[in-house]
């Protein structure tokens, strides 16, 4: 194999000693490690074409990977596959300020996007996730995870408006409008919508290469506020009234464990001070005139008051940079991307979450019962949560820091997660970014057609089942 | 051994993780720490319904979740007065409007003062 593989990238980019591929074995997840035969440092579109075809021949597997900081094992290897490692495809091929579109590789991350875009001084910015600043883009688009925009343009699949994709058989194929020739990528109008093949399906049906990645203009004075709430019926309708509102950019609730850690406790007792705030509202403001700022300020304030008329008991709104001056440790808070190193940079190193999207009005109800799940088996509730698209649905996940060398600890997450997702599930959440054993519980409640249908898609694309296998829910 | 420390910090209160993070960043200035080592008593601050206390032990200051048994002095408030006071707001303002109350030994709150407003 490492002959073959060295024949399209040369020997210094093929890895297969032990100790190297140890390093792609696992992610932070309680997820079984699996060493691959081999990974490949792939740099060109055309290299990780010739690597399709190798493994092909090879009867190997490719599981695509770039920052490895997914937590849901869906970077982890099958048994004797290929690791392709994107990490080098990392160019920034077109900056379209006026149509306002980047095109990059799956190896472009946050930050190098966001210092691309400064530098050429486009006002333009683009929505970042949660993830720390070295996080691929692209893997979360196609992933179909979701940023500190999401609120106003929702889940990052829809941030794409065409892919540029290697199908298992070796072809290529875009999809979208730059899909014909001399058409710009300006979005994924007017033919059929392909691209949605290659997103939520977890890097079973595609390759991806270039994405073309939507950008959104950037307001001249920005603004993020915390308002302490005291119980999750009132934060999250709180939530709701605000993105109600249609004047934020950004609104999302973290639950009190989520400060402590920031704060340098890196796993606070799961029983809170009685007396103390639950929740952390945050509300993003962007605009251009002071003016609308202060409108925007009076019309969160009203919504607040009303809200306490009816018993609601909330805490007025700090700006990001007064908590800043009290205690520095919230500056990891304070601007995007934000690197929330108390998640995956602690002496546990390990880090686990359940994950959904859902129906807001759910929220409270769902929280306050994963919480004491939680509780019950001595985690804190960490709950990271924020309406998307304009309300229609809203994400609420669950955050666990533990012992990752700890077999026992992992065993105990892992029993932790699984009641989690039938709690969720059974009131009306789905997990995004699934991982495979919870594909495994969730497999019979889909209908059977789709699951067929989308069983004929991954043959199709993907005739030989060398694309990540075991990593599609159907 | 750390100036500012936190008792018992996995059940420490955000009051009190707030506070730590403020006065560990205040008594990095020398006049400051001297005037913290040179102090006894206990201070309670409340913000909202949350309590927590600030007790000089003649060796620097330890974060204690909720109210001690003794006190010296206390600073109540919303959370929005009190954080105001350490980020510079003033304590004079808030104190007329009625959102801040002092209790206790005025002398000790007025020697604990340019430690507890020092982030201005």
């Amino acid at each position: 194999m490492r002959e073959r593989l060295e024949r399209i990238v040369g020997a210094d980019r093929v890895l297969t000693e032990q100790t190297a591929l140890t390093e792609y074995r696992d992610d932070y997840t309680e997820a079984d490690g699996q060493d691959p035969t081999a990974v490949v440092m792939i740099e060109t579109a055309d290299e990780l074409q010739q690597l399709v075809v190798a493994a092909h021949e090879l009867g190997a597997s490719i599981t695509p990977r770039v920052a490895n900081t997914n937590i849901g094992g869906i970077a982890i290897p099958a048994p004797g596959g290929i690791v392709a490692d994107l990490t080098r495809m990392n160019r920034i091929h077109e900056v379209d300020a006026d149509e306002m579109y980047a095109v990059i590789e799956p190896g472009v991350t946050q930050i190098q996007l966001k210092e691309h875009l400064e530098k050429l001084g486009v006002p333009l910015t683009f929505g970042f996730s949660l993830g720390p600043p070295h996080v691929s883009i692209l893997a979360n688009c196609v992933l179909d995870g979701l940023t500190n925009r999401s609120l106003k343009y929702g889940s990052m699949s829809q941030w794409i408006s065409g892919l540029e994709v290697i199908l298992g058989d070796g072809s290529m194929l875009k999809t979208g409008s730059w899909a014909m020739e001399g058409i710009p990528p300006f979005g994924r109008v007017p033919m059929p919508d392909l691209t949605g093949l290659f997103t939520a399906f977890q890097g079973t049906t595609g390759l991806v290469t270039k994405g073309v990645f939507q950008l959104w203009p950037k307001h001249r004075l920005e603004k993020r506020l915390f308002i302490l709430g005291y119980d999750s019926a009132s934060v999250f309708t709180a939530m709701q009234s605000l993105c109600w509102l249609e004047i934020c950019e950004d609104v999302g609730v973290l639950s009190w464990p989520n400060g402590k850690m920031m704060m340098g406790v890196p796993r606070p007792d799961p029983v809170p001070d009685p007396d103390e705030p639950k929740y952390f509202l945050y509300v993003d403001l962007a605009c251009d005139l002071p003016e609308q700022m202060a409108l925007k300020e009076r019309m969160i304030g009203t919504v607040l008051d009303e809200l306490r008329d009816q018993g609601a008991q909330f805490e007025a709104p700090l700006d990001v940079h007064t908590l800043l001056k009290v205690n520095p440790a919230m500056g990891v808070f304070a601007d995007f991307p934000v690197d929330l190193k108390y998640l995956y940079d602690h002496d546990g190193g390990g880090l686990s979450w359940m994950g959904t999207y859902g129906p807001i009005s759910r929220f409270a109800t769902c929280a306050d019962a994963c919480s004491a799940l939680m509780v019950e088996r001595g985690y804190p509730p960490a709950i990271v949560s924020r309406p998307m698209r304009g309300g229609h649905f809203g994400v609420l996940r669950f955050l666990v820091t533990f012992e990752h060398a700890d077999a026992g600890e992992r065993a105990r997450v892992r029993a932790l997660m699984r009641v989690l997702l039938d709690e969720v599930t059974g009131r009306g959440f789905a997990m995004y970014k699934t991982p495979d054993w919870a594909m495994d519980v969730l497999r019979e409640r889909i209908d059977p057609r789709m699951r067929q249908l989308v069983r004929e898609v991954k043959q199709l694309t993907d005739p030989h089942g060398i694309l990540n296998p075991g990593k599609l829910m159907m | 051994m750390d100036l500012v420390r936190l008792k018992q910090p996995k059940q420490q209160n955000v009051l009190g993780l707030l506070m730590h993070g403020y006065l560990s960043a205040a008594l990095r200035n020398p006049s400051l720490a001297d005037r913290a080592k040179g102090m006894q008593g206990n201070v309670w601050l409340r913000a909202g319904p949350m309590w927590t206390t600030l007790c000089f032990d003649g060796q620097g200051i330890v974060v204690v979740r909720g109210k001690t048994q003794e006190r010296k002095s206390a600073v109540e408030g919303d959370m929005g007065a009190l954080l105001g006071v350490v980020t510079g707001a003033g304590m004079v303002g808030p104190f007329l409007a009625g959102r801040i109350r002092i209790g206790g030994n005025p002398l000790f709150l007025l020697k604990m003062l340019p430690i507890l407003t020092s982030g201005d």
